[in-house]
């Protein structure tokens, strides 16, 4: 029951990334390396609904220009503007990825036609009685394994909530600590810029305010 | 009907491409912690795969597997609050933004 409720899930995201209105979703996927186009031969992103599998080459040569407006958008990121963010879900290795995924899957399944001749067991009934013979074995014999796997348990919640909890001072400086921030912000260009007009971004799309002000007053 | 151990090898191997093409390529965090969890479920299907066809009557495979679920979830538990970390600092949790410890 339970797989079934899970490949149910997975049919509806299935749905949800081929019913995607703008393909904003499979912004990315303009130049696919073979691996992937043979894996994704009908979710190819075009103006005109889902077409037959004749027209995905001539959708893979319309897609040039979209691949160069994103490697435009990559360099905006880069230079920090604050054009339009690049909103694709996959890095720019993609196409090493697939090779590399493929490669290796193909490898490990070729690994099964030179494997040993295991001594495979005759073919039984599972033991009814299974459960509690794992939890004879996880009382003893395994106990330092399951006594350190509820203290890692334990480490990681609290550690968890520490690291994630909400506060009620936002700000407070022994939170900035944590992760590492720019301990001197790049000086602010004073020529052409109103005092009264809103700072523009310089690096980074997304750094949070408080720095900048920070910045603005050292300067 | 029996299936035979290769099937499962197979899938087990499938996955464990799937979840690497994930962890490589996938711009988003979530996406990053998806793969590895996919990874580890393939190594897990593995382990009770080789238990069920060559040592049915030793049950340490299933503690083992056990004790990788938890650590798993563990994973996950750390991997989202320091996602939620970093979100609350920069607003994205796209993994090639930080650059901090490259430059």
């Amino acid at each position: 029951m339970m797989y079934i409720g899970g490949i149910l899930v997975m049919i509806l995201f299935m749905v949800l990334f081929m019913h995607d209105p703008g393909g904003a979703m499979m912004a990315g996927m303009g130049g696919l390396s073979p691996p992937e186009r043979w894996f994704s031969a009908g979710l190819v992103p075009r103006g005109d609904g889902a077409g037959d599998p004749g027209q995905t080459e001539e959708a893979q040569g319309e897609g040039d220009a979209p691949e160069h407006q994103d490697e435009h958008r990559h360099q905006d990121d880069d230079d920090g503007g604050e054009g339009m963010m690049d909103m694709s879900m996959v890095t720019p290795a993609r196409p090493l990825a697939a090779w590399l995924a493929g490669g290796v899957g193909l490898a490990l399944v070729a690994l099964l036609l030179l494997r040993p001749a295991w001594r495979l067991a005759p073919s039984m009934l599972p033991d009814p009685d299974s459960a509690r013979q794992v939890g004879n074995l996880l009382m003893a014999k395994y106990m330092i394994g399951f006594e350190g796997a509820g203290f890692l348990i334990l480490i990681g919640i609290v550690g968890a909530v520490l690291l994630a909890r909400p506060s009620s001072y936002p700000d407070d400086p022994s939170r900035e600590a944590r992760v590492a921030v720019d301990a001197m912000p790049p000086p602010i260009e004073p020529e052409g810029l109103d005092p009264l007009s809103p700072l523009p971004a310089r690096d980074g799309p997304a750094e949070p305010q408080r720095h900048s002000g920070r910045g603005a007053g050292d300067a | 009907m029996i299936v035979p151990l290769t099937a499962y090898l197979v899938v087990a191997a499938v996955l464990f491409a799937i979840g690497l093409y994930t962890v490589i390529a996938q711009r988003s965090a979530v996406m990053v912690l998806m793969g590895v969890e996919l990874i580890l479920n393939a190594i897990g299907l593995n382990i009770v795969a080789f238990w069920r066809f060559t040592a049915p009557g030793d049950y340490s495979a299933q503690i083992f597997v056990i004790l990788v679920i938890t650590i798993g979830a563990v994973e996950m538990a750390i991997g989202l609050a320091l996602m939620m970390l970093l979100f609350r600092q920069r607003q994205s949790v796209e993994v090639d933004g930080y650059m901090e410890l490259k430059r």
